[in-house]
């Protein structure tokens, strides 16, 4: 394994990925090939329904391609992959019936570069209680807590599903500046959302996606260099109904 | 990493079991307190039979509605942490899919089987006084002539009996639970309504397990029809029918528990699609 996580030059690697849900319904992924690099804020956009969700879900093995294949580090997705990402899917999957500072253990016991003291130094800046139940926890509030226990690993590839989506303004830039300020260089950050302007500060590169296909990757300068807009501008043309 | 997904399981499973374990508790306390109550020993036979009848109903349903309660209770479990939302925090967990199985089927059956040992022992507690009131109408009824007859009949004596039904208990109740996360494994291959296509599954699955049980009991069936047709016929053997119906059944029984399981590790390693 670390072998195969040295030898290779890309973090995730998909070729020709795709996944088909149903006979009836077309390709959700249409022989999807990029790579994705390490050490880089990555945005991953693409209009709904356009396979993001999907492809993140792949890397998580979540689901099996159809065909195709997709490699995190070199391998495909196994226990090995598990202890390198880090994933905050689009839904509240903590277990409504836990405490706070329960489900803090229950990350410390399941990943071994989950740190604690980073968890609970988050959970004090955003005000939540350990000791609250999850169930008594705003939507807004677990959603934060999500993701205060995603980023307070040292994954080498942090997968976040809208993590900006449900939570009031004031917290974004909080949540925001804990994920640049919560990982490492080595490590890449992969972020999907639809509130670009939100987030384009922060992204090195983009990967559009549309239908299942790449459409684009290019890092966030060369778009502004090369069609003098911002990525907010550039994403509402390239993807004009 | 199983030690710890079952520390997090029963921990999210103790409170609800319990709760529903006071039930059985409940019931038997009530019951013995019915039974030993002055007002009932001085009822008249006609009375005392009316209220026994109703009181039994009412703690045959209890002990029934327990019993399926932990079990409604445990398939509710499984499917929210394999097929729903806190699958999401499941499947990312770097542990296998066997793992993942095994931590709920050994919390699961662990919950089945204090249930049912409760209502063991409550249906044993509660034993004597019911055998006691009998007696008390019946001078020549006492619950050592009924185990003495009992253990006669089926050529078995009580404490045989009863070890022959715990094995039997801790063989079945794992497989029974896997029956129940294989109906819903499968229940998942639905487009639509997974929940109740995995309740179709489990009644279909029950009633093949249940067809298939009957014709592997057929050959003693047929034994015991044969030999109870003729009163006269002394040498039939109770205990070998009795073993033989409950080691066929219990065979059976585990061969669909594997199947169910290789259906569960299949759904989850192959075929999972969290929605």
């Amino acid at each position: 394994m670390t072998t195969n996580q040295n030898r290779t030059e890309y973090l995730v690697e998909a070729s020709a990925l795709s996944k088909r849900y149903d006979k009836k319904s077309g390709n959700a992924l249409n022989q999807l090939t990029l790579n994705i690099p390490r050490g880089r804020i990555i945005g991953l956009l693409g209009p709904n329904g356009s396979g993001k969700t999907t492809f993140i879900k792949l890397m998580n093995g979540l689901l099996t391609p159809t065909s195709g294949s997709v490699l995190i580090g070199g391998c495909t997705p196994g226990i090995q992959t598990k202890k390198m990402i880090s994933y905050l899917p689009e839904r509240t999957y903590l277990q409504s019936g836990l405490k706070v500072l329960e489900m803090v253990d229950f990350f410390g016991d399941f990943y071994d570069d989950f740190s604690r003291e980073k968890a609970e130094h988050m959970l004090a800046d955003l005000g939540i209680n350990p000791a609250a139940k999850l169930k008594t926890l705003s939507k807004g509030t677990r959603e934060k807590v999500q993701l205060i226990l995603v980023m307070s690993r040292n994954a080498d590839l942090y997968i976040l599903d809208e993590p900006i989506a449900g939570v009031d303004p004031a917290a974004r830039d909080y949540i925001l500046k804990t994920i640049i300020s919560n990982y490492n260089e080595n490590a890449t950050i992969l972020l999907s959302t639809h509130l670009i302007s939100d987030i384009e500060n922060l992204l090195d590169d983009v990967i559009f996606i549309k239908n299942g296909q790449l459409i684009l990757q290019s890092s966030v300068e060369e778009i502004r260099e090369k069609h003098q807009k911002s990525l907010d501008a550039y994403f509402r043309e390239v993807f004009a109904c | 990493m199983l030690s710890k997904l079952i520390k997090y399981e029963w921990k999210g499973t103790y409170k609800v079991l319990m709760l529903i374990n006071a039930f059985t508790v409940f019931i038997t306390v009530l019951c013995m307190i019915i039974l030993g109550s002055p007002v009932y020993r001085v009822m008249d036979n006609e009375s005392a039979l009316v209220w026994g009848m109703l009181l039994f109903l009412l703690y045959y349903a209890t002990l029934i509605g327990v019993s399926m309660a932990v079990t409604i209770y445990c398939g509710i479990r499984f499917y929210k942490s394999m097929y729903t939302d806190e699958g999401y925090l499941m499947h990312t967990l770097p542990v296998t899919k066997n793992q993942l199985i095994l931590s709920r089927l050994i919390v699961h059956s662990i919950d089945m089987f204090i249930t049912e040992v409760l209502i063991y022992l409550s249906v044993a507690l509660l034993l004597g006084p019911v055998c006691k009131i009998i007696g008390d109408r019946d001078p020549d009824f006492t619950m050592e002539t009924l185990m003495y007859e009992s253990a006669s009949e089926m050529g078995i004596s009580i404490p045989a009996f009863a070890s022959v039904i715990m094995i039997t208990l801790v063989i079945a109740t794992p497989c029974a639970i896997l029956l129940v996360y294989g109906a819903i494994s499968l229940g998942q291959t639905f487009q639509k309504h997974k929940v109740m296509g995995s309740l179709l599954c489990y009644v279909g699955l029950y009633c093949v397990v249940q067809t298939v049980s009957s014709f592997a009991m057929f050959p003693q069936m047929i034994t015991y029809i044969g030999a109870t047709k003729d009163s006269l016929n002394v040498s039939f053997d109770f205990r070998n029918y009795f073993f033989g119906v409950l080691g066929s059944s219990t065979f059976i029984l585990l061969v669909f528990a594997v199947i169910c399981y290789i259906i569960s590790y299949h759904m989850m390693q192959k075929k999972l699609n969290l929605d």
